[in-house]
């Protein structure tokens, strides 16, 4: 097969390109907003506490100034203090990351599990790992059943307690991505979920400069390419609850592959079928969908011998085909995102999208008229 | 311990080169092995060949990059096991899809033992992954070479999958341009 020579003649590329693409870092195009927000904070800490020592009249003329007047004011404010980046002078650009050293561990590889249908992942920067218990070990989660690699299977995970790293992808005051630690035989090692809570990559203070540039791509390919090709974009919805069952048998795999990436679906795949329990469909079903109660029977896939829906192996796949251009992001408040979308054929869409603790749904999709 | 210090070991036909082998470079040969071939025990048997055809090619050999040497080699002997085994086994894994992506990759329908050699193939494909992007050049070579998903890719490189599967599908497309006029096909 002619695809299998090309695949053979890449084993003779340059050790050093074998080498850049092993050990090369790209920064995460989020960070650095999410530096410049903890920049911000540590200036606020430091005015306020330094407010005190500060000349009187300088407190006092700020405490009797009057009042800005606010009415009418955007209402995006809001939702854009916790980093005001606008405001904050541009950090240097950031350094590159530390390679990561080869692959010589769990802790040391990057690598994904599955605990109860929730999908977690090492990253090697964040995965600590103690001889002892952790003092944050919190609640059981239960163990791992799919794993990519071996030493993971059947490992214990818990809950880490007052979770830190991520705090500040915050909602409402909570993470919304929680760290783990997983009992391997050598000791305890933390990982992070990522499966749903791919909000974890947001810090919402700068969705709308996420329109200009390329982190576009990330607002699209979460939550609307799936919608728009499986969907063939005729998706539309007030409330979930009044999806009728043709809508709903093209979300089933829209669903499906939303998120979950090469490898969750290759967990569903059989002789050439993805075969999704029940099980799997009503938690992402009704994870994403406000109010929604999922019932097999109306779906035309749904065989109740396996209780599971079968479908074709390519239904989860994204054809690219489908070109969309995201012309406005939006919070219209602190946890809610509204996404307008135009596609190649002029029609244009509006999803709106609410963040809670644990994850995010869809509120409404709607087609805007001419 | 470095490189070359393992490097040394092999030359000195200590049989410690093979610990540190093991130790340094095991998990990172037997990813290899594993993405292609989505078997524990057939990937540690490969892992275990890599330092048997390390340890008979070192010396004459000195490689500047012992990470790339064994995985060059545990690659190919991964690609061996999966094609003398790949009648009857069952589908998943990430290299039947990596082979599909590459399909159209190289034009037209002729057999391409006739239309080039591998050697000159293989050198061609190393220009051409010079001639792009660094970006593009590792995620190309994280989805054809270490046979990554998408999704493993996307974490790795800080990037949203959709993002990885656009810049591979670009490069595909490339790759089949470049292969045009290069003659190939």
């Amino acid at each position: 097969m002619k695809q299998e020579k090309l695949l053979e003649a890449l084993t003779g590329v340059g050790d050093d390109l074998l080498e850049l693409a092993q050990n090369k870092r790209f920064p995460n195009p989020w960070r650095r907003w999410g530096k410049i927000a903890a920049c911000l904070a540590l200036v606020l800490c430091l005015t306020a506490l330094a407010l005190p020592y500060l000349p009187m009249g300088c407190g006092s003329a700020k405490s009797e100034a009057p009042m800005a007047d606010t009415s009418g004011a955007n209402e995006k404010a809001d939702v854009t203090e916790e980093a005001a980046p606008a405001e904050t002078p541009e950090l240097p650009a950031e350094e590159p990351e530390a390679p990561v050293e080869n692959d010589g561990g769990v802790e040391k590889t990057m690598t994904k599990f599955v605990v109860c249908g929730t999908y977690y992942y090492l990253q090697p920067q964040y995965a600590t790992s103690l001889d002892e218990p952790p003092e944050e070990l919190g609640e059981e989660l239960g163990t791992v059943t799919s794993a990519a690699l071996p030493e993971l299977l059947g490992c214990t995970v818990y809950k880490e307690q007052n979770s830190a790293v991520f705090d500040r992808y915050a909602v409402d005051g909570q993470a919304v991505t929680q760290n783990v630690w997983v009992r391997t035989a050598d000791g305890y090692v933390r990982a992070v979920t990522a499966n749903e809570k791919i909000v974890s990559r947001y810090t919402f203070a700068d969705v709308e400069q996420a329109v200009e540039d390329e982190d576009a791509d990330w607002l699209l390919e979460t939550f609307v390419r799936p919608l728009e090709e499986h969907g063939r974009g005729e998706i539309q919805f007030a409330d979930a609850s009044q999806l009728t069952a043709d809508q709903l048998n093209r979300l089933v795999p829209a669903f499906a592959a939303m998120n979950m990436g090469v490898t969750v679906v290759d967990h569903w795949a059989e002789d050439g079928q993805l075969v999704i329990p029940v099980s799997d469909v009503r938690f992402r079903l009704e994870r994403f969908l406000t109010g929604f109660t999922y019932e097999p029977e109306g779906t035309e896939a749904y065989d109740p011998a396996r209780n599971a829906v079968i479908l074709p192996r390519e239904a989860a796949d994204l054809d690219e085909s489908v070109q969309l251009t995201l012309e406005d992001a939006v919070l219209s408040d602190a946890n809610t995102l509204c996404l307008t979308v135009s596609r190649q054929d002029g029609v244009r869409r509006e999803y709106v999208i609410r963040f809670d603790t644990d994850s995010w749904r869809y509120l409404q999709i709607r087609e805007i008229a001419e | 311990m470095e490189d070359r210090e393992i490097v040394d070991l092999y030359w000195a036909r200590e049989e410690q080169a093979l610990e540190e082998t093991q130790s340094k470079y095991g998990a990172y040969c037997w990813r290899i092995a594993h993405n292609i071939l989505r078997s524990r025990e057939d990937s540690e048997e490969c892992v275990n060949d890599t330092w048997l055809r390390a340890w008979n090619a070192m010396p004459p050999q000195r490689p500047a990059i012992l990470s790339s040497f064994l995985g060059c080699i545990t690659r190919n002997l991964s690609l061996d096991r999966y094609k003398a085994g790949r009648t009857g086994k069952r589908g998943g894994g990430q290299l039947p899809l990596a082979l599909e992506e590459l399909d159209y990759c190289l034009p037209g329908t002729q057999n391409v033992e006739q239309a080039v050699e591998e050697a000159e193939l293989a050198q061609s494909v190393d220009r051409f992954l010079r001639s792009l992007p660094e970006k593009d050049c590792c995620i190309f070579l994280r989805r054809y070479w270490y046979v990554d998903s998408v999704l493993e890719i996307a974490c790795r490189y800080h990037m949203a999958e959709g993002t990885v599967k656009s810049s591979l599908h670009r490069t595909r497309e490339r790759l089949r341009v470049w292969l045009e006029q290069e003659g190939v096909g």
